[in-house]
């Protein structure tokens, strides 16, 4: 079975690996690109700065990390896997944009990683579920 | 003033620790494609939006999540373009590469959903 194609799960031990350093580079990314969009949405207006709110700059700092300790198979793997995420943060935006100020803002928001989450988790379901059938139909031709 | 930058700056530490606590999730899940999901979790936008709910109220968050959309959009096409660059020019030449098409995407489509 390919890598894409197995089932998710979780390996606490993985967290002592990555030295300090990389968790304050990730940090750092993380702190400059909030603090660009908030200067960026003081000078141009909310809806420039919201452009900001999704701008990949933490996945620069992640694929260089991952190409760094796990090799570049593993980095481009990383950034396949944002592609479902980013997917995921266009349904956020909307629900943002759609329900602000009729809901209540923790709703508002609650709502919004929901749907962030079911859209990110139902396009890695379908693109997981499409690896195991091509993997099902090699071995089949190669028995064949 | 002052509250203007006060407001960048806890937006900033919000923003940090939110990338820490996703990048934590990242860490500990495989398959490493299934982790990438959490490079584009909402963790910016979280920590932003709740800072400017606290700081001003919740005027500006639709046009915020409608700049979002469309950001997020554009950052679908740099995953798709980083794959190819990363391979071609290594991780750090080709996600940095990857960052015009992000900018260039954003820009249309501000230019055609937003202006």
């Amino acid at each position: 079975m390919t890598d894409a194609a197995r089932s998710p799960e979780a390996r606490p031990e993985k967290l002592r690996k990555p030295p300090a350093r990389d968790w304050v580079i990730r940090f750092a990314f993380g702190a400059g690109v909030s603090a660009l969009a908030a200067v960026v949405t003081n000078v141009w207006g909310p809806a420039v700065g919201g452009l900001f709110l999704a701008f990949p700059a933490i996945l620069l700092a992640s694929l260089t990390l991952v190409a760094k300790e796990e090799g570049g198979h593993r980095a481009r793997e990383d950034a396949r896997g944002a592609a479902l995420g980013a997917l995921g943060l266009i349904g956020f935006g909307i629900v943002v944009w759609a329900t602000t100020p009729e809901w209540p803002v923790w709703v508002t928001l609650l709502a919004a990683t929901t749907a962030w989450a079911a859209i990110s988790g139902a396009a890695y379901l379908i693109m997981a579920a499409g690896h195991r059938d091509d993997a099902g139909k090699q071995d089949k031709t190669t028995a064949d | 003033m002052g509250r203007t930058v006060a407001e960048v700056l806890v937006k900033a530490l919000a923003g940090g620790l939110l990338v820490l606590a996703f990048a934590a999730l990242a860490q500990v899940l495989r398959p490493k494609r299934f982790a990438g999901i959490f490079a584009a979790a909402p963790s910016v936008a979280l920590g932003s939006l709740v800072v400017t709910v606290l700081f001003t109220g919740d005027r500006d968050l639709p046009a915020a999540g409608a700049g979002m959309a469309v950001g997020a959009a554009a950052f679908v096409v740099y995953c798709l373009v980083a794959v190819p660059l990363v391979r071609r020019f290594g991780a750090w030449k080709g996600s940095a590469a990857a960052l015009m098409a992000w900018g260039v995407v954003s820009a249309i489509g501000y230019a055609a959903v937003l202006a």
